[in-house]
Parts: structure tokens; sequence; C-alpha cells
């Protein structure tokens, strides 16, 4: 197995770098589960007494409902920030990105909940998801619609008998959907974008149907293709039903991928580093070209997370630049790709075959680019913040007047 | 032929492996050979096992002449020249049938170009130079190759992360150019010597 490089830890205050010590430790038990995963991805079953498995469910469980037991230190905040996440993220794919999206948790779902969700809503799917261990999905994309996410077609009609819905249709790209307690599902109850509604489905319930995929890397994350089969949906699972039709449904999806997608920049930017380190622990004598490249793909790693930890700020104080998200979550999925193609090179002949982490890392990283949004997707998104004049202004200081500073959660 | 059917990449490593030898495998530089798992019998074994690939040591009567390795090594980018091709049509099928915002997907100059691009670099690839090439200009045509595969990959969206899908093709044509065709450090004193 490879080495844990020394790496230098940020200054940012004593609890970020008790946390990011604390993430980079943990880690690194990651590497041999996650190779058994890449095997056989059902085999996060073993590993679920490993502390760093615990994080995901702990970090992105609202406080309320969190569980503090002594598997994690109590400094490891429940509810955590944007800020804290990446941190978590970042050093958990450096272990193992697999492993990290195999680990039980609320996942994505968790900020659909925590925006739209009333208290009784709330209870009900944290409640599940609080218990040990539970899987929770967010199904948004489907067979015809991936990134037309706004176009998607999963149906929920008015149940005959008169009393809440029903569900139908296929999602597909799941991560963990088949093997999830609990879930939300993006369907459609009306035309037009706000007519999309977020519902929190029980997968033991009838009409729910659910196959992992087999995947080329990345195989921990588990993705799967479900269907709903006329599901029975009561109404007190119409996430934000209150809310006016804008501010409900779609805006919960919305909201989830701002918010996770600094943490798929985040894995992207663990992996990569990874594989540099991985480069440099097994040719510690490399020098002339090859050095350079590595400590060229390095430079731009710690530019990268430097902007990374601006976009997290940014949205922990509700005031995000989504057209910088993407462009930091777009060019960190290439780069983790361009890190291990240049590992693979600077290793040699036959350096696939005779290092199976690094093949495996190889195969996982092409993932990035799709995990919330394409790259396509951003560099419009991008294209759009520079017609606004909005990419490159930071938030704080965005002094132009009536500039609406809206909360992501 | 200029494209292959989807999955169909280890049955034409194979094929060429038994092309250029008469019925035998091609050791690469470092000692091993690539071909399907079931040719080297060794079904579902390894890592490569779950893509129909496995790698072993090399074995007795394993051809690796230079004349062999070269034939072989212009064998392996053709191969990977026309899964591209394959999976270049398959590409513009899958993108013209998905549709969004009432038009499909082939619609999107941003797309368009891409697709240009891909074409663009397949088409000065195949075109043959009178003079051949050593090590050092194969490696850096399979990475070019690969970074145009890599272009389609990501046309394809989630659908090139499914085994069974044409990643899975694209992938092997990248760990076949990783075993044979990168050069070694010391390759260029050996061309010298040779
Ligand atoms: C490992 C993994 C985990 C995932 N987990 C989840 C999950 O948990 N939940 C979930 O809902 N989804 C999940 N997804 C799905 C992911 O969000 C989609 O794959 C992604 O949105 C792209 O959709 P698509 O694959 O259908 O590609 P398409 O949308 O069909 O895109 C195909 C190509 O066209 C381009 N394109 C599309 N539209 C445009 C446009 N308007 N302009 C320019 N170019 C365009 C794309 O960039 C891409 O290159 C996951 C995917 C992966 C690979």
């Amino acid at each position: 197995m490879p080495e844990f490089a020394p790496y230098a830890l940020d200054t940012r205050g004593e609890r970020m770098d008790a946390l990011e010590q604390y993430f980079r430790e943990a880690a690194r038990e990651l590497r041999e589960p996650g190779a058994a995963l890449d095997a056989d991805p059902d085999a996060v079953h073993r590993f679920l007494h490993l502390p760093a498995v615990r994080l995901q469910q702990h970090m992105l469980t609202p406080a309320r409902f969190a569980r503090h037991d002594d598997v994690l230190p109590s400094f490891v905040p429940a509810e955590a920030s944007c800020a804290e996440w990446i941190l978590a993220a970042e050093w958990l794919a450096y272990g193992d990105p697999g492993m990290t999206l195999a680990s039980p948790g609320p996942a994505l779902s968790t900020v659909v909940l925590r925006a739209l969700a009333d208290e009784a809503q709330q209870d009900w799917f944290f409640g599940r998801t609080s218990d040990w261990p539970t899987w929770a999905f967010f199904a948004l994309t489907e067979p015809e619609k991936g990134s037309a996410a706004t176009e998607l077609t999963a149906r929920l009609d008015a149940d005959p008998s008169g009393d809440g819905w029903v569900l139908n249709g296929e999602k597909m790209y799941i991560g963990n959907g088949a093997h999830a307690r609990v879930g939300v599902v993006f369907c459609r109850r009306a035309p037009g974008p706000w007519g999309i509604e977020a519902v929190m489905v029980d997968t033991g319930d009838p009409g729910f149907h659910a196959e992992t995929l087999p995947l080329i890397g990345l195989r921990g994350a588990r993705i799967s293709r479900l269907r709903f089969d006329g599901m029975r949906i009561p109404p007190e699972r119409v996430l934000g039903r209150h809310r006016p039709r804008s501010r409900r449904g779609l805006q919960g999806a919305l909201q989830a991928m701002l918010w996770f997608r600094p943490s798929v920049a985040a894995f992207a930017l663990g992996v990569g580093r990874a594989a540099c380190d991985y480069v440099l622990a097994q040719r510690p004598a490399l020098a002339g070209a090859g050095r350079a490249e590595v400590d060229t793909m390095i430079d731009r790693l710690n530019r990268l997370r430097r902007l990374l930890r601006d976009v997290a700020a940014e949205i922990d104080a509700g005031s995000p630049n989504t057209f910088r998200v993407s462009g930091v979550k777009m060019r960190a999925a290439r780069l983790a790709e361009d890190a291990t193609l240049l590992a693979a090179r600077l290793l040699g002949p036959a350096s696939l075959v005779e290092h199976p982490w690094l093949d495996k890392v190889y195969r996982d990283v092409r993932a990035f680019e799709f995990m919330e949004g394409t790259g396509n997707i951003h560099r419009r998104g991008v294209f759009q913040g520079l017609l606004r004049d909005d990419y490159f202004t930071s938030r704080d200081r965005d002094v132009r007047p009536g500039r609406v500073a809206e909360g992501v959660v | 032929m200029t494209t292959a059917v989807l999955g169909s990449y280890p049955s034409l490593l194979d094929a060429l492996h038994a092309d250029v030898t008469s019925g035998g495998f091609v050791a690469s530089p470092s000692g091993c050979v690539l071909a399907s798992a079931e040719a080297l019998g060794v079904a579902g074994a390894g890592r490569f096992g779950r893509f129909g690939l496995a790698c072993v040591p090399v074995s007795a009567g394993s051809a690796h002449d230079d004349a062999t390795a070269a034939r072989f090594a212009e064998g392996l980018l053709a191969l990977q020249h026309m899964v591209l091709r394959g999976t270049l049509a398959h590409t513009i099928t899958r993108l013209g049938e998905r549709v969004s915002e009432g038009t499909s997907l082939l619609a999107r100059p941003q797309l368009q170009a891409d697709l240009a691009d891909v074409a663009m670099e397949l088409q000065e690839e195949a075109a043959e130079p009178e003079e051949g090439a050593g090590r050092d200009v194969r490696w850096a045509r399979h990475r070019r190759l690969t970074r145009t595969g890599r272009v389609l990959l990501r046309l394809l969206g989630g659908y090139s992360m499914l085994a069974e899908g044409p990643g899975a093709d694209l992938y092997l044509a990248e760990v076949a150019g990783n075993v044979y065709l990168q050069p070694g450090p010391d390759h260029r004193a050996e061309d010298h010597h040779a």
C-alpha cells in the first residue's frame, strides 16, 4: 500500500488544524478497504467500524439528530459547514474516494431536508438515517435526462383514493440507491421547472425497485438504477409543501448540488494529491522534467485548493458565487484526471498493471466529471458569470448596490 | 474495418496477437502478455478479469523480437483508432437521441466542436506517412488518442462509467498502451544498440 507523504497543514486556526490532522489520520485506514471495495462494492459492510466511515453520517446530520459515541472525537462537528466538510472530503478521498461514497449517511439529501423540510419531516428522515448503518439517496438524474434535470419526467400524480400521491418513473446513476433505506426523489407534479417536487421515500414501501450498475471506476459509489412503480407517497412526505412552488422541489435540488459541488472538487483534489504523493513515494529520486511535472501539478492543486476554500467560505456565509463554484469543480475534476495520467506515465511501462492502487484511482477519477454537473454545464456557468461581470468578484468585496445575497441552506 | 463492436476489445486484441505471431502472443517490453482472459486460460482472474482481459508474466513461446514488437505496436494503435471510430459513431447516435430544451444535444455548438475535433484528430492519425516511426512517436500517438478518447467519454456522460458501455473498451486500449507502447527510461540506449 502507498505511503502517506508528509504534507504541510494549513494555518486557519487551531480548530481547523486539529480537524485536518484528524481527517488525515483517519483516512489512512481507507486504502485497503478501498481496494476491497473495488473488487466487491458490497464489501463496505466489513469496514463499518472504521472512524473514517462514520464521518459522513456524523458531519452531514443536523446537530439535534447526531449521536455522540466514542467512535469520533468530540471536536468533529455534526451539521458541518461547507468549509469543514470539504476538508473531510479531501482527506477521505486522499484515503479512498470509493470508501467515502460508500459510507452510510444522509449524503446529498441532507441539504434538501435542511432547506425544505418541516420539523416532522426532518424527524422522519434523520430519525432513520441516524440509525447505524443506514444509507440514503438523492435521486434527480433519469435515464433520458441528466444535465437537463429540469426536464425530468418521473411523475407525481394525485392518488385516486383522494389522499396523497402516486410516484411513477425511473432514476439513473443514483449513489447507494439499491442499498438505501430512505431517499429523496425529484419528480413532476405539473409542467415547467416549478412543477417539480421533492418527496421522501422509504425503500421498503411497495413499488420500489432497484439494481446496482456495474461501474468501471468509483465502484464504491454503488450507483444504481431505480424504478418507482405506482409507489404511494403520503401527503406529509412532500418536502416544503407549505412553501410557494418556486421555493420547494427544484430549489432543494439546486441548493443541494451547490453545497456539494465543492466536495466533489475536494474529492478530486484529494485523489490528485494522492497520485502525486504516490509518484514521489515510489520514485524518491525523481528529478528533471518528471519532477518538474509533479511539482507543477502540486502547484495547480494548491491553487485550486485555495479557490475551493474561498468558495466554500462564501457558501457558508450565505453568499455563494455559483459561477466560481462551477469553475472550481470543473477544473478540479480535470486536474484529477491529469494527475493520474501523469502518475501512470511517470511510473513507467505497465504501471497500471504493477500498481493496483494507481490503476484504481486512474479509473475512479473520471467520475468527478459527471458528479454534480458535467464540465460543459459548468463551463456554460462560468461564461454566464463572465457576461454578468460576476466571475472574478469576491463576495466580500462586492459592494454593488442591490446585490442580493441568497442563503444556501 | 473502421469501427469496432462495443465490448469487443479483448477479442480484437487476441486477433492482433494471433495475426502478428501466427497464433501466439506478443510479450511486452516489461515482460508480460496482455490478452483476453479466455485466450490466456485464466478466465475471471485478476483485476482486469471483469473487463475480459488478463495480464500474465511472459511465458516461453511469447514473441518479443523488435520487428514483431514494432508490428504489434502499430497494430495496437490501429486498434485504438478503430475503437475510437466506433465510439465516435456511438456518441453521435447517443447525443442525437438525447433531447434538451426541445433540441437534440447534437445541436449544441459546444458538442459539435468537440465531435469535430475528435474526427479531425482521428483522420490525421489515420493518414499514413511514408516513413515509419519509432517508439517515442508511437507513444506520443497513443497519448493523443487517449486524450481524444477522454473527450468522447466526457461526451457520453455517466454512461461512460458503466462497465458494459464503450468506456470499458477505451480503458482497455489505454491499459494496452501503458503495457506495450510506453517506452522505458532506458529504451533509447536499447534502440541505439539494436
Ligand atoms: C459516480 C456517479 C455518481 C452519481 N450520483 C448521482 C446521484 O447520487 N444522484 C443523481 O441524481 N445523479 C447522480 N449521478 C448522475 C450525474 O449527475 C449525471 O451523470 C450528470 O448530470 C450528467 O448526466 P448524463 O450522464 O445523463 O449526461 P448528459 O446530460 O446526457 O450529457 C452528455 C454530454 O452532453 C453534454 N451536455 C448536456 N447538456 C448540455 C448543454 N445544455 N450544453 C452543452 N453540453 C451539454 C454533457 O456535458 C455531456 O458531455 C452520478 C453520476 C456518476 C458518474
